[in-house]
């Protein structure tokens, strides 16, 4: 299995002739508190190509949350620089969606006004995004709820809601803080084969920041293992899976054992 | 919320009035003490022609007040949510003030603005004006973070924070704030005819009260109520309205 694996944490060899989706750069993240700094993010060096999808994996509170933060211009980098599809990034980038741990839909407003409400904020005509909206709640199965209000559905649908708007406006780049961490097992699962099917359907790149590794060896062409604070990418681990992928891939013997090196590369911690 | 139960209340407030009857039909106590309910309803019919034009005039004075502190604190609050130098400069000194009875203001605005409406209007504004700040500044910073920052990710202007985020958050607060405004409005109208006024229901009260006419003191204060009331209401039906308009549950 190892031949498939590139483990390590040279991660530039990624050649590709399109330029990368985002690009990190020698990026740190040291929040200046008494009385060290703290340093959240040391060194991170890594590309996602084009239609790449790259799962961040790492324990809870090793700042790899910081790293999407940084990839969605909400943090900026210490030192160091983030590219976007080769743009120099400074703030939040039009062409990135988003979702949270929550899903972060607002109570007051329908689900479909939810979804619309990137094309709200910046200040799109209505008409010319609604109908990829309604397209995007039929593809997550939420036909009928678009004039719902949020509390009316259940978390996963809340959750499907969300992944609507990140998509609404047809971003390159798809980032993920933990989207699925505040569902039950079971709606974890079923959000997972949603995710996964979406994928065999658009060429965007995404960032899927998790501490599951399940979810990571399912859903990603490529799982970053991060260290303990400050977070460095330790391993590189390439999933074999061809896509499309179907859900009961986890099934095989080569996808449990693939999870239980990511789980010892983990305990080991740092490389 | 609990839920009203205007039914048990009803039987609760016909059954105290059947007391209050019955004890004041035994002559138990002068009746310039305590009228009658019957001689209290038969007063505000006799009574309407005094009621009716000064009910107008107290009306006046808590509506325009009311609004003006629905303004003033809708735009004292806007302004501090929105620069936080203002908040620093404000917010204690609003505290410190609240802590004063600010009815103890009135006899200083009829020093300043003598004793005809604008003074009233002016008082009634000072005296409502604190819980609508108070309310709707809580609200408008009790947004949720998380809204706060996917709006910063599709890069909202601060504006469009408020409007989107801060303003349907603070619906809720804004609304708790009116309602308490809106009884402390009829509160400054009447202490403002008190202290000084040739017309309004309080100046009705203390004239009545002065020739032991208490069946019009009290035909007032049922007048007053039903006022009081009706305010109350209206801030509950635009309460309604809005909540339509945003759900914020």
């Amino acid at each position: 299995m190892d031949h498939r694996h590139r483990v390590g944490a040279g991660i530039q060899s990624h050649a590709r002739v399109t330029p990368a989706a985002i690009r990190f750069r020698g990026v740190s993240k040291v929040y200046p508190v008494k009385p060290t700094p703290l340093v959240a993010v040391a060194e991170a060096d890594f590309a996602v190509a084009a239609g790449e999808f790259v799962a961040i994996l790492g324990p809870s509170g090793c700042g790899k949350s910081t790293l999407l933060m940084m990839a969605a211009g909400l943090e900026t980098p210490t030192t160091g620089s983030i590219s976007i599809t080769g743009e120099p990034m400074s703030g939040p980038n039009p062409h990135t969606g988003i979702m949270f741990q929550d899903a972060t839909l607002l109570p007051w407003l329908s689900v479909l006004d939810n979804v619309l409400f990137p094309a709200t904020i910046r200040r799109l005509k209505r008409a010319t995004v609604e109908p990829r909206a309604r397209d995007l709640l039929a593809t997550m199965g939420l036909t009928g709820f678009e004039r719902s209000r949020p509390h009316e559905l259940s978390g996963g649908m809340r959750q499907r809601a969300a992944i609507c708007r990140a998509l609404v406006l047809d971003p390159d780049v798809l980032l993920m803080d933990e989207p699925f961490s505040a569902l039950d097992a079971i709606t974890r699962d079923e959000m997972g084969a949603v995710l996964l099917d979406l994928w065999q359907h658009q060429s965007k790149s995404a960032i899927f920041v998790t501490h599951s590794i399940r979810e990571a060896v399912l859903l990603a062409d490529r799982v970053l293992v991060m260290s303990p604070r400050p977070a460095r990418v330790a391993h590189e681990v390439v999933v074999p899976f061809p896509r499309p992928r179907a859900p009961d891939v986890a099934d095989t013997a080569e996808f449990t054992g693939l999870c239980a090196e990511l789980r010892a590369m983990i305990a080991r911690g740092r490389p | 919320m609990t839920q009203l139960r205007p039914l048990s209340a009803l039987i609760f407030a016909v059954v105290l009035l059947a007391i209050w009857q019955t004890v004041t039909m035994q002559s138990l106590v002068p009746a310039v003490l305590l009228p009658s309910p019957a001689s209290i309803a038969n007063r505000i019919f006799t009574g309407a022609g005094t009621l009716l034009p000064n009910a107008a005039s107290t009306s006046l004075v808590a509506v325009g007040g009311f609004a003006l502190a629905l303004v003033a604190g809708l735009g004292l609050a806007a302004a501090m949510a929105l620069s936080a130098w203002l908040t620093r400069l404000l917010y204690p000194n609003l505290l410190l003030f609240q802590l004063l009875p600010k009815v103890a203001l009135g006899p200083l605005f009829v020093v300043w603005l003598g004793i005809g409406v604008p003074s009233r209007l002016a008082f009634t504004t000072v005296v409502s004006v604190f819980p609508v700040v108070i309310g709707t500044l809580a609200g408008l910073r009790a947004a949720n973070p998380g809204q706060i920052r996917l709006c910063q990710a599709l890069r909202a202007s601060l504006w469009q924070i408020f409007i989107h985020i801060r303003v349907p958050g603070a619906l809720p607060y804004i609304f708790a704030g009116a309602r308490i405004a809106a009884t402390l409005a009829f509160t400054g109208a009447v202490v403002g005819e008190f202290i000084s006024s040739d017309s309004g229901l309080g100046h009705v009260i203390m004239n009545a009260a002065s020739q032991s006419d208490t069946a019009l003191v009290f035909a007032s204060l049922v007048v007053l109520c039903i006022l009081g009331a009706a305010l109350y209401g209206l801030v509950g039906l635009a309460e309604r309205f809005a909540r339509r308009r945003w759900r914020s549950r």
